[in-house]
C-alpha cells in the first residue's frame, strides 16, 4: 500500500469521515471504516448529552468512501443522493463499516451502491452519484 | 419541431393501449388494423422505454404525453440533464439488458424516445 492510502481522498482531516480502508478492488468496490468517538466535535452538539452521528454525516462518510473508487487524483462533488435510509442510530463506540459498489459512469458521473454497518447491522444506505469536477470550479 | 400530429397526443382521455399502439407506428394507421410484425415489435419496445422514463425519472403522466421524436435533453423538450442521462443508461441495462458505455454513444442514444427504441431493437434486445 505505500502511503496513507486515504490521502488520494481531497478532503482535509478535519472533514475526514473514513479512517481506513479495510479491502479495495480498484475502481469496482470498497470497503472502508469510520470510528465514531465521543471526541468527534459534531457530535459535542448533536447532540449534547447525547451524542448520535448525524445522518447527514454518514452520507459524508458514505460519499468519501465511493471517492475511494475513483483514479487517483479526482477531484469529486456529490451530484445525487437516492434511497438514502438510516436504519439504525450510530453513537460513539460503533465502528462504521462503509461497503461502496461502482454502478456505472457516464462521463464525469458515477454512481455508486452504498451500504453501511455496525457490527454486521446494516445502519444506513443510500445510492450516490459524484461528479469528477476540477478543484475551484463552481460553475453549473 | 413538436410531433403534435401524432394521435396519442389527443386529450381525450383515450390514452391506453390504443395510445402506444399509435405512437408506434408512426402515421396512426387507426386502431383495430394490427401493424405488420416488424411494427409491433418496435412499438412494444417504444411503450416499454415510455415506461421506463415514467418511472425512472418519475415523469409519470407527462411520459405518456411525450411524442416520439421530443428531444430529451436541451432546448425544445424535456430538457433532462446529465444525472437523468446516467439514471436511464442504468434503467435500459436492467430492462434490455443494452450497455451504453460512454458519453459519446449517450448523446447519440437518448436523443429521443424512438432513437432509444431503435438503439435497443438494433442491439437484439427488444
Amino acid at each position: 500500500m505505500g502511503a496513507d492510502p486515504l490521502s488520494r481522498l481531497p478532503h482535509g482531516i478535519a472533514f475526514r469521515f473514513v479512517d481506513r480502508i479495510l479491502e479495495v478492488i480498484p475502481g469496482q468496490r470498497v470497503v472502508a471504516l469510520k470510528n465514531v468517538t465521543g471526541d468527534d466535535p459534531h457530535l459535542q452538539g448533536h447532540f449534547p448529552g447525547d451524542p448520535l452521528m448525524p445522518g447527514v454525516l454518514l452520507v459524508e462518510a458514505m460519499a468519501q468512501t465511493a471517492g475511494l473508487l475513483l483514479p487517483e487524483g479526482s477531484f469529486a462533488v456529490l451530484a445525487q443522493i437516492k434511497e438514502a435510509r438510516f436504519r439504525r442510530p450510530v453513537v460513539p463506540g460503533d465502528q462504521v463499516r462503509i461497503e461502496a459498489e461502482h454502478r456505472t459512469g457516464l462521463g464525469s458521473l458515477h454512481r455508486f451502491t452504498l451500504q453501511a454497518c455496525v457490527d454486521g447491522t446494516p445502519v444506513a444506505e443510500a445510492e450516490i452519484v459524484l461528479a469528477i469536477t476540477t478543484p475551484g470550479d463552481r460553475g453549473s | 419541431m413538436r410531433e403534435d400530429s401524432e394521435p396519442g397526443r389527443a386529450e381525450d382521455g383515450g390514452r391506453q393501449a390504443g395510445t402506444v399502439q399509435a405512437a408506434g407506428s408512426g402515421s396512426g394507421a387507426g386502431g383495430g388494423v394490427p401493424p405488420p410484425r416488424g411494427t409491433e415489435s418496435m412499438s412494444d419496445i417504444v411503450q416499454r422505454v415510455r415506461g421506463l422514463l415514467a418511472t425512472r425519472l418519475k415523469l409519470a403522466g407527462a411520459a405518456d404525453e411525450l411524442g416520439d421524436e421530443t428531444p430529451l435533453f436541451g432546448p425544445g423538450g424535456l430538457e433532462l440533464d446529465s444525472i437523468d442521462a446516467l439514471e436511464l443508461v442504468l434503467g435500459l441495462e436492467k430492462e434490455f439488458g443494452v450497455v451504453i458505455e460512454d458519453r459519446a454513444t449517450a448523446v447519440q442514444v437518448l436523443a429521443s424516445i424512438r432513437t432509444i427504441a431503435e438503439f435497443v431493437e438494433s442491439q437484439g434486445k427488444g
